[in-house]
């Protein structure tokens, strides 16, 4: 007993004589450790707070040499992105004009009017928000568009490659305009209207076109899906409603009209009608139909 | 299934062509209202009309055609012109209806 007491006081005593020569960190090594989590929170205190610093802009445009911020002088395309490219920002009414040749991504929220000219290309990110907005597009969008209570309008020559989906506004596509995507969704009641060669191409497996709206087609081309639960249905001049679906006109509360049209669908052409069903010099296929080859490429992509 | 189906109001076809390459497919099926058919053809791989609440109207160079059956299970009047074309296949009856009308 008496000598493991000696040999425990030796150690002891060892370990003080280190502790003296500053051989042991057991004070310093916390000290560290706290200084650094200290720095870690500071920075992260930093970049959150620079990040959460919103800005409203009111009126942002871009042309093809530059671009003003609510009226301001021109600034370079190379300093936009501090601007449209904070997800925290908003901005009021943003114009693009034509032909502008620079890469763009917007992720600030844009609140009262989207405009993209003729030649000019953008990618709207996911972070863009949109709700409220008026979006008019002579050129090309790549990303979803939410507009909610505002309109979507695809002038002739001009693209959406993404979703479109509205509460109340409508959505138009003009002759030579298109929607790469689906267009509403359950809750959607603004009115669809495709000109004469405006085409609406969905992704396989969602319908085409959900509204509770009326949807006016004159002589476009939707294809893929359906039309689904629209408050009236009218396709006339030409127009070729293609549904690799089942059904091409589902679940029309009022009446549907198809004058001088072609409508294809697996299954029906026309089925669930809260109306009267109106055709007029078209011609309605079910089953084994003549599909072009764009078509047969879309289903054996789907499956 | 019918290539126009479920409809609660009434179905009007002119000048048209309904074509259902399905197997036992219909034309024209469950309709709450009545069926106007105006030179057109309907052309079905089963019944070419079936299950009509209302009056079915077929009239001008029309072809019926269903390989199952032309128009069958009609509560209303079925009213055929004089310039309408039947066609089945085999000895399946044209209509299964107690009120047919020819104009």
């Amino acid at each position: 007993m008496r000598a493991t007491q000696k040999a425990d006081s030796a150690y002891l005593s060892s370990i003080a004589r280190a502790a003296r020569r500053g051989e042991l960190n057991l004070k310093k090594t916390p000290r560290i450790s706290f200084i650094t989590i200290f720095l870690m929170i500071f920075t992260l205190f930093t970049f959150f707070s620079a990040k959460s610093e919103a800005a409203y802009y009111s009126t942002i445009v871009v042309t093809s040499s530059g671009f003003s911020v609510n009226g301001g002088t021109t600034q370079p395309l190379s300093s936009l992105n501090s601007y449209v490219g904070d997800p925290a920002n908003s901005i009021g009414i943003l114009s693009f004009g034509d032909a502008i040749v620079y890469p763009i991504t917007v992720y600030a929220d844009i609140t009262g009017s989207l405009s993209v000219g003729s030649g000019t290309a953008i990618t709207l990110a996911s972070d863009a928000g949109t709700s409220g907005a008026d979006v008019t597009v002579s050129g090309t969008i790549t990303g979803n568009v939410a507009a909610g209570t505002g309109f979507v309008k695809v002038n002739s020559g001009g693209t959406i490659s993404g979703n479109v989906t509205t509460t109340t506004g409508f959505v138009s596509v003009d002759s030579g305009g298109a929607i790469n995507g689906k267009i509403g969704d359950a809750a959607m009641s603004g009115n669809v209207t495709i000109a004469s060669s405006g085409i609406v191409n969905s992704s396989a497996g969602t319908p085409t076109i959900t509204t509770t709206g009326a949807v006016n087609i004159y002589g476009g081309d939707v294809s893929n899906r359906k039309i689904y639960d629209a408050s009236s249905v009218s396709l006339t001049s030409g127009t070729d409603l293609l549904s690799t679906g089942q059904y091409a006109i589902d679940s029309t509360r009022g009446n549907v009209k198809v004058e001088e049209s072609n409508v294809t669908a697996l299954m029906s052409a026309i089925t669930g009608t809260g109306g009267n069903v109106t055709v007029t010099d078209s011609d309605l296929t079910v089953g084994i139909w003549p599909a072009p080859i764009w078509a047969l490429s879309s289903i054996r992509q789907a499956t | 299934m019918g290539v126009i189906q479920y409809t609660s109001g009434n179905v009007n076809v002119s000048n048209s062509t309904l074509t259902n390459n399905n197997i036992g497919g219909i034309g024209i099926l469950n309709t709450d209202g009545e069926v106007s058919i105006n030179n057109s053809d309907v052309d079905a791989l089963g019944l070419a009309i079936s299950g009509t609440e209302g009056n079915v109207s077929v009239t001008g160079n029309s072809v019926i055609s269903g390989n199952t059956g032309g128009i069958y299970d009609t509560d209303g009047y079925v009213e055929i012109g004089a310039g309408v074309e039947q066609l089945t296949a085999g000895q399946v009856p044209q209509f299964m209806t107690r009120k047919v009308r020819y104009w």
